[in-house]
């Protein structure tokens, strides 16, 4: 990299790239900010624009528009409960409560730092470690992709905030949604009741903000509706230099979260709601507070943020190294690559090496402008809230309608939210909490796929077991899957043999006295 | 054992999905079949706990006390109205009408004229800023509506 240095910093103080770079960071930040628009939709649409620039100018222009659109999606997610994005799921189990306790500025600011922080870290390990990391994604096969999901589908005794029979019943329902429309190895259509439209499946945006958005819309004008979203919290001012002092003084919930983010990110389709809700689930594991997570804990903000911007350097490491896109956005890369005449594969760091390490330290240099933008538009964005539930409510209504309408330009998408957001507000009423619902629908299909084509693959090899319980990457995660669901089981056991003691204590005082 | 109550027909519901789940899941082939078997004849048993202990467990909260129906009928109406003007009539007029009732009616206080101007001038902001953006920007096809569709061919 070094014998490259003039020449990269030559690229990163052309005022171009660097206009460019801030122009992709801010336009990513408010498309991933609004419900419907997609980062890959964001690129797809910029790639045009790169067919005349230089290579570096047009990798530099995408890489920071990636990056803002990733933490823009956490935006909608902290105001308005709706992710703007998938990566931003997680970041809705904390974001939003702190919103609704007058603390919005506080959770944006946190989401922008971490965010920041954590792709920081990313572009870091994606700098040097690009190389002997993406043979680890060649390693990853269907069973590891099933056990992956399986894992993440433990994480539904985390969210089930109340009832556990709920929360597993909930994540059932996702489960069962996540079959709708053509199978994705036998080919058949299921539920879709002949319906065509049906056998595409559900759009998970389109769920994501019915199960998210809409229960609040109504929630909104249950009661007072003159009243401001953040009336009756006080309106909690935090400085930059606290909330950055709070997660510095975590560095373990930082980096954990960050490697669990950009791990992920190496896994070719895993994506970054599977990392931020992987990252969540392990600081609630880890964490002394379990009982103050999805009430407005800042550290599941930073678990959230922290991971789903670190899972984008991790992406570009297969992109980079294999050419294997680890995600929709880094396919929408991919091409701009090859647009302009670079192939990414194992010569590429060899063929290429100025332009892909000035884009990779230009990728660092976009996470920091992010950090910076997301800070001042912190404090402004959150104003957002200050306005009467009467221009509130219907504003975000004809938001979730557009981006509904948005991501595949199909009216029915629209019903299908409208439909599901009056069932979800219901069975939000009645004790089921959206989240596990949606982490099915989100696991639904890896796991499916994962499970079909290892059993495939299985008994074409005469040993279905095998192909499951086998392989050295599987056996890891199955680990993985079983401490994660006795985790809670031992805290309930130590929590009923601490409070035991501490009645034994208190009787022998009471004796005493 | 408890009455019949709220928790019970949530429970019934759920059981009926599942089982038809399970039963249209049979007919599929294995590939296709394994995964919604596997777990809709999970969610079955779970639902099946459900509803027994629906029985049992005595239900403690009022989900909507407290809550102003009207409003939520308001809300829930507007956005069935959305959808179906949506079809119909396209984005901006149905938007625009929607946005300007709800406002509308979602207002405490003020006169009505006050109300309207409010309605009025904030619907325009938002929609046509919002259409605008998303139509011109983002080069996002919005629907005209069939009844354009049908006299104009738009």
């Amino acid at each position: 990299m070094f014998e490259f240095l003039p020449q990269i910093i030559n690229a990163l103080l052309q005022p171009i790239n660097i206009l460019l770079m801030i122009a992709g960071v801010v336009g990513g930040i408010v498309v991933g900010a609004l419900p419907g628009l997609t980062t890959t939709m964001a690129l797809a649409l910029l790639l045009p624009f790169t067919f005349t620039m230089s290579a570096e100018t047009a990798l530099i222009t995408l890489g920071g528009l990636y990056i803002g659109g990733i933490y823009g999606g956490c935006i909608s997610a902290i105001l308005i409960n709706t992710p703007g994005t998938p990566s931003a799921i997680a970041t809705t189990f904390d974001g939003y409560p702190l919103t609704k306790k007058g603390m919005a500025e506080k959770a944006l600011k946190t989401a922008a730092i971490s965010s920041g922080i954590g792709g920081v870290l990313g572009g870091i390990a994606l700098l040097f470690l690009t190389g002997p990391l993406a043979t680890l994604a060649l390693r990853f096969g269907p069973p590891e992709y099933f056990w992956i999901a399986i894992l993440g589908l433990t994480m539904i005794a985390t969210l089930s905030s109340g009832s556990l029979l709920k929360g597993l019943i909930g994540g059932g329902i996702g489960l069962m949604l996540s079959t709708i429309g053509l199978a994705p190895v036998g080919g058949e259509a299921r539920y879709s009741f002949g319906f065509a439209p049906l056998q595409a499946g559900l759009e998970l945006i389109v769920v994501l903000i019915a199960f998210f958005c809409l229960p609040e819309v109504i929630g909104m004008v249950e009661k007072a509706v003159s009243k401001k979203a953040s009336e009756g919290n006080e309106n909690h001012q935090s400085s930059m230099k606290s909330m950055f002092l709070y997660i510095i003084k975590r560095p373990i919930l930082v980096l954990r979260s960050s490697i669990i983010g950009f791990f992920t990110g190496i896994i070719p389709g895993a994506g970054g709601n599977v990392a931020a809700l992987l990252s969540y689930d392990s600081a609630v594991r880890f964490s002394k507070n379990k009982n103050e997570f999805g009430k407005g804990n800042v550290d599941g903000v930073v678990a959230s943020e922290s991971s789903n911007n670190s899972e984008v350097g991790g992406s570009l490491v297969p992109l980079l190294a294999l050419g294997i896109p680890g995600a929709p956005p880094a396919a929408i890369m991919l091409g701009a690559l090859m647009i302009q005449g670079i192939r990414p594969g194992p010569n590429l760091f060899v063929e290429h090496g100025a332009l892909i390490y000035t884009f990779l330290i230009s990728f660092i240099i976009a996470n920091v402008v992010m950090l910076f933008s997301g800070i001042i538009g912190a404090r402004y964005i959150g104003k957002v809230l200050n306005l009467p539930t009467f221009y509130l409510a219907p504003s975000i209504l004809f938001l979730t309608i557009i981006g509904a309408y948005a991501i595949r330009n199909n009216v029915l998408d629209v019903f299908f939210m409208l439909g599901f957001g009056i069932l979800a507000y219901y069975l939000k009423k009645v004790g089921f909490n959206p989240a596990p619902i949606v982490l099915g629908l989100i696991l639904g299909p890896i796991a499916e796929e994962g499970l079909a084509q290892s059993i495939m693959i299985g008994g074409a090899q005469g040993n279905i077991w095998g192909m499951f319980f086998g392989r050295p990457i599987s056996l890891i995660l199955i680990i993985m899957c079983i401490i994660s669901l006795l985790s809670p089981l031992y805290s309930y056991f130590k929590g009923t043999k601490d409070q035991n003691e501490s009645d034994s204590r208190k009787e022998s005082r009471n004796e005493a006295i | 054992m408890r009455r019949f109550n709220k928790e019970t027909v949530i429970a019934s519901v759920l059981v009926f999905i599942f089982s038809y789940a399970y039963y249209e899941a049979r007919q599929l082939s294995e590939m296709s079949g394994i995964f919604p078997e596997v777990i809709s004849l999970i969610s079955l048993i779970l639902s099946i706990l459900y509803l027994v202990k629906s029985f049992w467990i005595p239900v403690t909260n009022r989900p909507f006390e407290g809550v102003d129906k009207e409003k939520i009928y308001a809300v829930i109406g507007g956005m069935v109205l959305y959808g179906i003007g949506l079809w119909y009539v396209g984005f901006l007029i149905t938007s625009l009408f929607i946005v300007t009732m709800l406002v509308f009616l979602l207002q405490d206080e003020g006169s009505k004229k006050q109300k309207w101007v409010k309605a009025g001038t904030s619907s325009t902001l938002i929609c046509g800023g919002f259409y605008l953006l998303f139509r011109f920007v983002f080069l996002v096809p919005l629907p005209n509506g069939q009844i354009f569709y049908n006299l104009f061919g738009i």
